[in-house]
């Protein structure tokens, strides 16, 4: 316990620095107000022994300016006086001071007052103390309230997208029925109109020149219509999927073997363009899933790390590196790019349902949405990170079936 | 004799689509908008075939394929649907359903085989219901 004594009389001062060292106390002394002060400002004490007649700065001018001071506000002050007055007293402690003690004062009295404000230091410590913890403590709950409450919101939004997707879907699905039909429709209709056309043409006249052209084109715009409904149903197949809720087949899955199977499935994409590491743990523990929807993650993760390759396939070598590997019980697997990597902007947006980085119709922005979706009905995980030199590496968590 | 096809859906457009593909072909085709629509046309004229989508206000596909194995069983029935659950195709199945078709109908080659499929085992029938009364006709002379 640090103490600052402010007495300008020496022997006063000599007596009391001797006592409080006697009883324990960490002492500094002062000779007058305005040096008294200035420590004040300099070190951290826990309380002060301040003589009322001072030159420069009286004990009770301090007193006040402590009890204005924000930094010092909580600073014991005890009072030593040569004024027995009542009045004098009521002054003092009015002034700012905890106790007063009037000189000569009775060093074992005074032991005890300043034991009374020693005890008050102290608890006011704990109290501070205890305060801090609880401040931090409130300020982690909020945190974690606001984490809670915003992954509500996602979730929530995400519910709600469910709902209103599984809506559209059917609703688009009833126009793309007719678009399609209808198209096909003509398609059967066209040749009985080709040669309708061909004969007008035989007869020659102005019109010959349109003629040819929808000749030439018709079944062209036929196939840009068709084209443009299969890419509507595909859409809406993934919105589908989306916003399914339905329980998945859980059967056990080896996930090299899923490996294997989805780089299969997506073989055509990755041929001659992009090198395949494997690096796949043997004997894997197996997990419980659907293996179609694991699947479907994995050539998702597979397409988009080719799609990512080919923008600096000039630069260098697309490798597509697959790793699996054990962690307590948790089957991990990564998959690795060597492309130009996901914009740290872009990061946290990738796992939103319409946010994609290709092409207008080359992708739906659904696949790593619905990706997440499946891996989670798995009680799993997914995450992405950058590489240290370039690219994009995803990690999958998979709870083993043991484990 | 020419086949009598009734395409049920709610939706205007495609119920005329399908119309025209399928007069198109050179089936004979009439429509209704839902289920109770569809059996007032059942009662007016003689159906061979009936395409029907599921959800339809009023009646729907499942209770007209219901009403259609119970009062005219005969009658074929192919059912087109944008709401694919495994419920509703089991009770399709169940009532009788020859075909189960998922909108949007990518490739209508797919109906256009079913109903061929329908035509074909309704024209077996016929022919033996023909040489049955043959049988008949002869034993009696």
């Amino acid at each position: 316990m640090k103490v600052l004594v402010a007495e300008d009389d020496r022997v006063s001062r000599r007596v009391l620095e001797k006592f409080l060292i006697k009883w324990g106390y960490e002492v500094v002394c002062c000779k007058d107000g305005f040096s008294a002060w200035e420590t004040l400002s300099d070190q951290d004490f826990h309380m002060v022994v301040l003589d009322w007649m001072m030159p420069g700065l009286s004990g009770v001018e301090i007193c006040r300016k402590i009890r204005h001071s924000k930094k010092l506000n909580n600073l014991y002050i005890l009072l030593l006086s040569g004024r027995t007055q009542k009045r004098d007293m009521i002054a003092g402690l009015e002034a700012g001071a905890d106790d007063y003690v009037i000189k000569p004062f009775d060093p074992l009295e005074l032991n005890s007052r300043l034991k009374v404000g020693r005890r008050l230091v102290e608890s006011g410590q704990l109290l501070k103390e205890k305060n801090r913890e609880l401040e931090k403590y409130a300020s982690e709950m909020e945190a974690l309230a606001e984490e809670r409450a915003s992954m509500l919101v996602h979730a929530d939004r995400l519910a709600s997208l469910g709902i209103l997707t599984a809506g559209v879907a059917h609703e688009i699905n009833n126009p793309s029925t007719f678009i399609s039909g209808n198209v096909q429709t003509l398609e059967r209709c066209w040749p009985t109109i080709e040669k309708a056309l061909q004969k007008e043409m035989a007869l020659g006249g102005r019109g010959q020149k349109k003629i040819q052209i929808i000749i030439d084109e018709f079944p062209n715009m036929l196939n840009g219509i068709r084209n443009g409904v299969k890419r509507i149903a595909k859409i809406v197949n993934g919105l589908k999927t989306f916003s399914r809720m339905d329980k998945n087949v859980m059967e056990t899955v080896d996930v090299n073997e899923c490996i294997e199977q989805a780089l299969l499935l997506c073989s055509n994409r990755l041929k001659h363009r992009i090198v395949v590491e494997q690096y796949l743990q043997g004997e894997l523990p197996t997990t419980a899933g659907d293996i179609q929807k694991l699947e479907q993650v994995l050539v998702n993760l597979f397409v988009n790390a080719a799609d990512a390759m080919d923008e600096c396939v000039l630069l260098n070598q697309g490798i597509l590196t697959i790793v699996t590997k054990v962690e307590s019980s948790w089957i991990i697997i990564e998959v690795k790019d060597n492309g130009p990597g996901i914009p740290e902007d872009k990061m946290a947006r990738i796992w939103q349902p319409f946010f994609t980085t290709k092409d207008v119709g080359k992708g739906t922005g659904l696949g790593l949405a619905i990706s997440q979706g499946i891996i989670h009905d798995h009680g799993g995980k997914i995450s992405v990170s950058k590489r240290d030199n370039g690219g994009t590496k995803f990690t999958i968590k998979l709870p083993t079936r043991e484990g | 004799m020419s086949v009598n096809i009734l395409i049920v859906d709610d939706e205007e457009e495609i119920r005329e689509m399908l119309v025209r593909h399928f007069t198109f072909l050179d089936y004979n085709v009439e429509m209704a908008g839902n289920g109770v629509e569809a059996i007032q046309v059942l009662n007016q004229k003689r159906i061979d075939v009936v395409i029907t989508d599921i959800l339809m206000p009023g009646m729907n596909g499942v209770e007209l394929l219901e009403h259609i194995q119970n009062d005219a069983p005969m009658i074929h029935t192919i059912v087109i649907t944008g709401y694919v659950t495994l419920e509703n195709a089991l009770s399709c199945m169940r009532l009788g359903a020859e075909s189960f078709i998922f909108k949007p109908l990518e490739d209508l080659s797919e109906l256009e085989e079913a109903v061929k499929k329908a035509e074909d085992s309704m024209k077996t029938w016929q022919r033996k219901l023909r040489e049955l009364r043959g049988l008949k006709s002869t034993r009696k002379e």
